[in-house]
Parts: structure tokens; C-alpha cells; sequence
């Protein structure tokens, strides 16, 4: 009986935060609709450039329906969306779903590699930092995470580029080569791995780069909840049982610190995949960010309107699989 | 476990690429050029913004025309002088009244798909333009054209309204098959052409493959294949440069990037006059920047020099009028206004502009003498021009404020004619022609206002006429005018800039920022 009841909360739960999508989405499609309205300048300069006449320019806006009023304009934006048409690039002149199809899958791999380089280097310095309280270590790892938070990411890009490139003539500087999978996939295959290798080093320094900030703020949560869950008496219990030191923190304390740091991290990885904006600039690599900061200097309405409207929905849903995670591995949530 | 695994496979991985890295740049594998020096098969080139399309007619943007000139071909191409030389045009004739242009067509040329090239084309190419529907942005330099004629396959005859000097200059323009816009998305990424090189892979904001074209007419491309990547930050693609990854860039750099380079001996640095000035732009109907006096203060407060020497590092030298100093029709006699502190605050107090107040700032019947300078954000040192200049104009008891937005607002405030004074542009100053839309009365890029009969007629005067020494006194006295009733206050003309790796051989640096001389160009292992 019980359980039954328990299963239906849950339903109940997931229904609910699955609805709260519609408004969420809805909200932002209005709010980029009406910030990029409200910019001063339309795509009319962009597309004609600065030699067109005032002639031609009022015809592109007469022509595009940018004349008509914002509330009209919404309108028949969103009928248009509601047919699964985002629309035409006005400077590409092609579909910009096929522009999110090319760029959105490089921006994925960048955060995923982002979030990997960040929980490579989190993970051990949050447990450590936690464990060696206020040793060298730890408040090493505390300047660590300062630098990683406040160096803009564009410096260290150059920074890397410099050395990494430049200097030690290691790595590529730019770009993207073969996406990372299906090179993989095709090494194994065949056995002949240059492909990967070579797009494994051009994606090396953009995802540190990117990962490098999440790492900073993520070792830090580590660590706070991690000293928390130290202080318990279960880890004395543990403790006193003389169970190994590592498997008291591996087992019984990262364990249970582990709930508020996957939001952290989700958080972080949803940031990346929308903040990745001027690690794409500075390394080149062409994915969505690259679009959008195009598109916003060309005023290129639809291109942007779905890069970021995609772009958010896709944080909302990292939060909602956050949410229905937490559901998992939180049965107190069934409560609430 | 999972966990286990992909650290397993991050560091095997890591392991993989470290041992590829002893090979040097390793991106670009080496081919075999022939005898003696052997030369790489492949070209790395990197531009600053992605082509968008390569469609001549559609492109608007640097990356576009430039690399369309290795896909496609003009009836003319205008060589390192800005001369029109033959190119699918094999000769042509100007009538008399200059109304009637008629091409001869070079015979045999194919486009890439191995199409004959006839004179349909170019009758498809321009009637396209002049199709209103296209928005093509250069549409407005063929305006005099009322039809294009073709009485044989090799031939081609251009009909004009009103005589236009300069539009065989404008006839560079990339000749399209017809058929092409049907598709136009389509053409843009994956363009067919004349030219020596053919399309073989465009990927967004990324890289475009360039193959050559075993048929091109004018010989053999002398390298197989040029990548053209898309490094939009300046200082990253000069470290590519440096690093190897890339063998060629060109402007837009930063006087500031340059240093970077400067000491590297494994490169080559071009840096000649190129067909753009920067220019502070005056709005004559504004009620204070109206004021004669007041414009004439701030030319004379304006150190060309020492703009061109700290801003530009010397890059970019001192600019005089529009009409370029490297242009046929410029003259040293042209006067500009010295750098003088007395003589600005002269003019200020015969207007009537005093400070009246004692608050610093001087003032006229009550106005304060207080204005906005406007500039955008792409190009940092031009904020840094108007931080200058509102320094500089504070001395005499101007209160400046600053405003930088980004291209398309300010480009939209400037066409609305909501600035006071700014700081910007132009490029491309092919002929002087191009300050038709600048200064006449009611132009389509004449932002500040301006009206003078005699510029009109001037400007009329320009293009009505082929003889060179005529058309010479008409934009001297355009730019003349400009400077004494200080229109534009010209701050620099600008350095085109081209820096390749010094292994590259067969390159020649144009100043219109041309990159058609890599179909020759070679680059040794």
C-alpha cells in the first residue's frame, strides 16, 4: 500500500516538473524574441552591406515583414515553429536546423570533453583537499580554484595556444578535426587511428580550457560536502570498525557527499554547452557559440532565436534530469 | 568501473597523440613537389570570418570575395595597380559616348563542372544582380547598366543610361553559371565557377577545401589543394601562423598583434597602402557640429601623426583627404588642416564659443559645447581614436562623451543619421567614384548630410567624362572641399597587411587584399 503510494508521488513528481517545461520554453522564446527585437539595426545592413541605398534597405525590410509590428511578428514566428520550421537563415540562406545539426554536435563534444577534463581534475583534489584539511594541499588546491574562477578563459586559451602551439609546436592551435566518436569508432574498426589522434589533439586544450573552470568550482563543492559527511558518525562508526582509510572515504563519505555535487556538475555541464561561447572564438572551433555570436553581429533573427532557444532547453533539461536523478538516489524526495 | 575505463582510454589516447606530436605541426603531410625543392601539395591559409556564401553577387564579406577570386573569374581583374586586365573578357570596347560596353569573351573556358563557358553566363550573372529580389549588395555600382545583350556566344554588349567611368572597375565581379540561383543556399558552400581552384568541402565556420582545377585556361594551379580556415581571432590565427598550422594570413590585424611576429625570421611580412581610409564623420545638420568653427576645432586638434605612430604603431600613415594619396587622381597640393592648439581655440572664440561659466567647458548662447563621438567595437583601436580625441578635445573646453556599440547599431544610428560625430571606415576605394554616395546631396551612404552644389556637379562631373586628367580635377576639388568645410576629418589611410611563411614562393601582394596570385604560389617542404 505503501509503496504503491510512493510510486504515485513519484509519478506525480516527475509529471509535475515535466509539465513546468512547457511555460519554461514558452518563456524563453518570448524573452529572446523581444531582446533581439529591441537591439537597435536589423539584418537589412548586414545582408545589403554598407554600399545598398535607403531604397533597397527599406525593400529587405518590407520584404522580411520586419516593418510590421513586434506583436505580429511573434505571432507568425511561433506558427511557423509549431510546424517544426525554425526557419531560414537570412545571411546562409540555408535551413538553420541544418546549421544546428553541423555545430550543435561539435559544442557537445567540447562540453563532454570539458566536463571530463574538469571531473578528472576535481575529483581527486576536492576528496584530497577534504581529507588533508588545511594542509598545503588544500589551500593549494584553494588559489587552484580562485585562478580557475577568475581567469578569463580567452587569456588562458592564448595562453596554452602560445605555449602549447607556438612554443613547444605540441598541439594545433584551432579548429576541430573529425568528430571524436565516430573517429574512434573508425580506429577500431580499421585499426588505423590518425584520425582520432588528430582530432584528440585539437579538441585537447579548448576542453581544458573549458573544463578548468568547472573543475574550480566543482573541487570546491567536493570538498565543503565532503567535510561535511567526515564529520558524521557513521564514518567514526566506520572508522572504529577499522575499515581502510580509503575505503571509509571512497566508499562510505564520497558516496553520500555525491548528491549535491551532481547538480553541481550538471549545472556546470549545462554551462559549458552554453558558455562555451569564447572558448569557440578563441580556438576556432565551430560549434553553436561561433553561430551565435555571427549571427547576433548580422542580426540573423532565425539563426539566433533557435541556437539559443535550443541552447536553453537544453539546460532545462539537464535540470530536469538532475531533478528526476535526485529522485533516484533521494527517496526523501517522494516525501516532499 | 566506467570511471576506470575512461581514464584507461583518455590516457592511452593521450599517449597515441603525444607520440604523433614528435613529427612537427604534423596537420599537413607533406607531398612531393617535383624536382629539386620539393614542395608541399597543400596550401594552409587562415581568414577572420567565415565566407557565409561564395557567391559573387550575394557575398558580402571579405573571406567571400577574397577566396572567390580563386573560384571564380570577372571579365577583368584588376591587377596590383588597380589596371583592368583581361580575364574571361578577352578584350572590350567603350563607345564614344561611353553608353555601350562590349566584351569579347575568351573561348574554350569551362566551368568547373565542365560546362562551356558562353556569354549567357555573364547576361545570367548581371541580369541576376539587378534582380531586385536577390538583395545582391553590390547592386547599386551597376545601376547605369539598362541591359546586357548577347549577339553571340563571345559576346557580350553592356547598355548604360548615363556614362559611369568607373564601372569597368566594378566589372571584376565573379561570372556565375546560369542556373546558379536557383539554388542560391545550395551555391553559396558549394559554388561552381571558372577559377583555379574548385570547391571540394565547405564546413561551417570552419574550413573550406579548394581543389585545383586541372582545366583552368590560364595553366596549371601550382598547388593541389588550399585549405581555408576560419581563425576568427586575430591573435590566434597570427600563433597558427607561428606555430605552423597555417601559412599565409592577411589584415584585419591589430597594429598590436603584429609585434608579435615582428622578430620572426621564418616569416614574411607585406605590408603596402591598401584601398581603405578610418575617418571621423561630421552631422553638418546637427545644431552644435553645424557650426563650421566647431568642426574646424576639432580637425585642428587632431594629430594625424601621432595617431597613425601610437594607435596604428606606423602601420596605418596619416590620411589627408578620401581621394587617396595612392590614388591616379590625388595631388600633393592638397591642403589639410595643421595640428594647432592656438588655431583651434582662434576658431572656437570668433564663434562665440567662450566659457562664459567658468565650468571648463565653453559655451555659446547658453548651449554648452558638449557632443557625442560614435564608433563601434570590432575594431578596437578606433576606441581608442575617440578616447584620444576626447582627451585631446577637453583642452580646448569641448565636453566629449563616448559612445562604442557594436557594428549594427552603430551602423543603423549612422544611417539614421543619430550620430553627431564618429569615428569609422571605408573600403575598397577602387576609384574615387566611390565617394559618389559619400558626398552627394541626399547619397545613399552620405551620413553627415552633406550638400554643395559644386560636389554635385563635381561628382557628376566624375563619371561623365573618361579623360583621366578631367576626372582628376573634379575629385580634387571633391576632396578639397571636403577637408576646408571639414566633412570628414581623414585620420588614416589604411596598411593592407599579408604575412606568410617565408617558404612560400610565387605570392605577390595586392593592395584591394586580392589573393588570386596563390593559384600560383607554392610552398617548399
Amino acid at each position: 500500500m505503501t509503496i504503491c503510494k510512493g510510486e504515485n508521488m513519484r509519478a506525480k513528481y516527475i509529471m509535475k516538473r515535466l509539465l513546468y517545461v512547457i511555460p519554461t520554453a514558452f518563456g524563453v522564446l518570448v524573452i529572446i524574441f523581444i531582446l533581439l527585437r529591441s537591439m537597435p539595426g536589423d539584418f537589412a545592413t548586414a545582408l545589403l552591406g554598407q554600399d545598398a541605398s535607403l531604397e533597397d534597405i527599406e525593400r529587405v525590410r518590407e520584404q522580411y515583414g520586419l516593418n510590421q509590428s513586434i506583436f505580429v511578428q511573434f505571432i507568425s514566428y511561433v506558427k511557423q515553429l509549431l510546424t517544426l520550421n525554425f526557419g531560414d537563415s537570412v545571411i546562409y540562406k540555408t535551413p538553420v536546423i541544418e546549421m544546428i545539426k553541423t555545430a550543435f554536435p561539435a559544442t557537445l563534444e567540447l562540453s563532454i570533453m570539458g566536463l571530463l577534463w574538469a571531473l578528472i581534475i576535481s575529483v581527486p583534489l576536492g576528496i584530497l583537499s577534504a581529507v588533508k584539511q588545511n594542509s598545503w594541499l588544500d589551500n593549494a588546491s584553494m588559489v587552484f580554484a580562485q585562478i580557475g574562477i577568475s581567469m578569463p578563459v580567452f587569456w588562458m586559451g592564448l595562453l596554452m595556444i602560445l605555449l602549447f602551439s607556438v612554443q613547444l609546436n605540441w598541439l594545433p592551435s584551432f579548429g576541430r578535426g573529425d568528430p571524436l566518436f565516430s573517429a574512434l569508432i573508425k580506429g577500431i574498426t580499421s585499426g588505423n587511428f590518425s584520425s582520432f589522434t588528430r582530432s584528440f589533439r585539437k579538441i585537447l586544450m579548448p576542453s581544458f580550457a573549458l573544463g578548468i573552470m568547472g573543475s574550480a568550482m566543482i573541487s570546491r563543492m567536493i570538498r565543503s560536502t565532503m567535510l561535511e559527511v567526515l564529520d558524521m558518525d557513521y564514518i567514526r562508526t566506520a572508522r572504529a570498525k577499522g575499515t581502510k582509510e580509503f575505503k571509509v572515504v571512497m566508499r562510505h563519505a564520497f558516496r553520500n557527499a555525491l548528491p549535491p555535487v551532481i547538480t553541481i556538475v550538471a549545472l556546470q555541464f549545462g554551462a559549458m554547452l552554453g558558455g562555451s561561447i569564447v572558448t569557440e572564438t578563441v580556438f576556432s572551433w565551430p560549434g553553436i557559440g561561433q553561430i551565435i555570436v555571427t549571427a547576433i553581429l548580422n542580426r540573423d533573427y532565425p539563426v539566433v532565436q533557435a541556437s539559443v532557444f535550443l541552447i536553453a532547453i537544453m539546460f532545462v533539461l539537464i535540470n530536469l534530469v538532475v531533478d528526476l536523478l535526485y529522485v533516484v538516489i533521494n527517496p526523501k524526495i517522494n516525501e516532499g | 568501473m566506467k570511471k576506470k575505463l575512461l581514464s584507461l582510454l583518455l590516457v592511452s589516447a593521450m599517449c597515441v597523440s603525444l607520440s604523433a606530436c614528435g613529427g612537427g605541426s604534423g596537420d599537413s603531410d607533406g607531398g612531393d613537389g617535383g624536382e629539386g625543392t620539393a614542395y608541399r601539395d597543400e596550401l594552409n591559409i587562415a581568414v577572420d570570418v567565415d565566407a557565409e556564401t561564395y557567391n559573387p553577387i550575394l557575398t558580402n564579406n571579405t573571406s567571400g570575395n577574397r577566396v572567390g577570386q580563386l573560384i571564380f573569374n570577372g571579365l577583368v581583374r584588376l591587377d596590383n595597380e588597380l589596371v583592368p586586365q583581361p580575364a574571361l573578357a578577352e578584350s572590350w570596347d567603350i563607345s564614344e559616348d561611353g553608353l555601350t560596353y562590349t566584351f569579347h569573351l575568351r573561348t574554350g573556358v569551362k566551368f568547373h563542372d565542365g560546362a562551356d563557358f558562353t556569354s549567357a553566363d555573364v547576361k545570367y550573372t548581371y541580369d541576376e544582380i539587378m534582380n531586385e529580389e536577390n538583395n545582391a549588395p553590390y547592386r547599386n555600382r551597376y545601376t547605369a547598366v539598362t541591359s546586357v545583350e548577347c549577339p553571340d556566344d563571345e559576346t557580350v554588349v553592356f547598355s548604360l543610361d548615363t556614362t559611369n567611368s568607373a564601372l569597368i572597375a566594378y566589372m571584376d565581379l565573379g561570372i556565375i553559371p546560369q542556373g546558379a540561383m536557383d539554388n542560391a543556399a545550395a551555391f553559396g558552400t558549394a559554388p561552381i565557377g571558372t577559377g583555379p581552384y574548385k570547391v571540394d568541402g565547405y564546413t561551417l565556420n570552419s574550413q573550406t577545401v579548394l581543389k585545383a582545377n586541372a582545366d583552368y585556361w590560364e595553366g596549371t594551379p601550382a598547388t593541389e589543394t588550399i585549405n581555408v580556415y576560419v581563425i576568427n581571432d586575430n591573435s590566434t590565427r597570427l600563433a597558427s601562423l607561428e606555430s605552423g598550422d597555417v601559412d599565409f594570413v592577411c589584415s584585419p590585424l591589430t597594429a598590436s598583434d603584429l609585434e608579435l611576429v615582428k622578430n620572426n625570421d621564418e616569416l614574411v611580412m607585406n605590408m603596402v597602402p591598401g584601398l581603405g581610409f578610418t575617418y571621423l564623420g561630421f552631422n553638418v545638420e546637427d545644431p552644435i557640429i553645424g557650426d563650421l568653427a566647431v568642426r574646424q576645432a576639432v580637425a585642428y586638434m587632431t594629430d594625424k601623426q601621432n595617431i597613425s605612430d601610437v594607435i596604428y604603431s606606423g602601420m596605418d600613415t596619416p590620411g589627408k583627404t578620401p581621394l587617396l594619396s595612392s590614388s591616379w587622381a590625388y595631388d600633393d597640393s592638397l591642403t589639410d588642416y595643421e595640428y594647432s592648439k592656438e588655431k583651434a581655440e582662434a576658431a572656437l572664440d570668433e564663434a562665440g564659443w567662450v566659457d562664459s561659466d567658468g565650468d571648463g567647458i565653453r559655451d555659446k548662447d547658453g548651449t554648452p559645447l558638449a557632443f557625442t563621438i560614435s564608433t563601434h567595437t570590432d575594431d578596437t583601436s578606433r576606441f581608442q581614436v575617440v578616447e584620444y580625441l576626447q582627451n585631446q578635445l577637453k583642452e580646448i573646453g569641448m565636453d566629449i562623451d563616448v559612445s562604442v556599440t557594436e557594428w549594427a547599431s552603430f551602423s543603423d544610428a549612422m544611417m539614421q543619421h543619430n550620430v553627431q560625430v564618429w569615428v569609422a571606415g571605408w573600403l575598397n576605394q577602387l576609384d574615387p567614384d566611390r565617394m559618389y554616395d559619400m558626398f552627394y546631396t541626399n547619397g545613399g551612404s552620405n551620413y553627415g548630410c552633406y550638400s554643395n552644389a559644386d560636389v554635385d556637379a563635381a561628382l557628376d562631373g566624375g563619371r561623365l567624362t573618361s579623360d583621366e586628367g578631367e576626372r582628376a580635377e573634379h575629385y580634387q576639388l571633391i576632396a578639397q572641399t571636403v577637408i576646408d568645410e571639414v566633412w570628414y576629418v581623414t585620420l588614416v589611410e589604411q596598411a593592407y597587411v599579408s604575412i606568410h611563411s617565408n617558404k612560400l614562393e610565387g605570392y605577390t601582394v595586392y593592395p584591394s587584399g586580392s589573393i588570386y596570385t596563390l593559384w600560383q604560389s607554392k610552398i617548399a617542404e
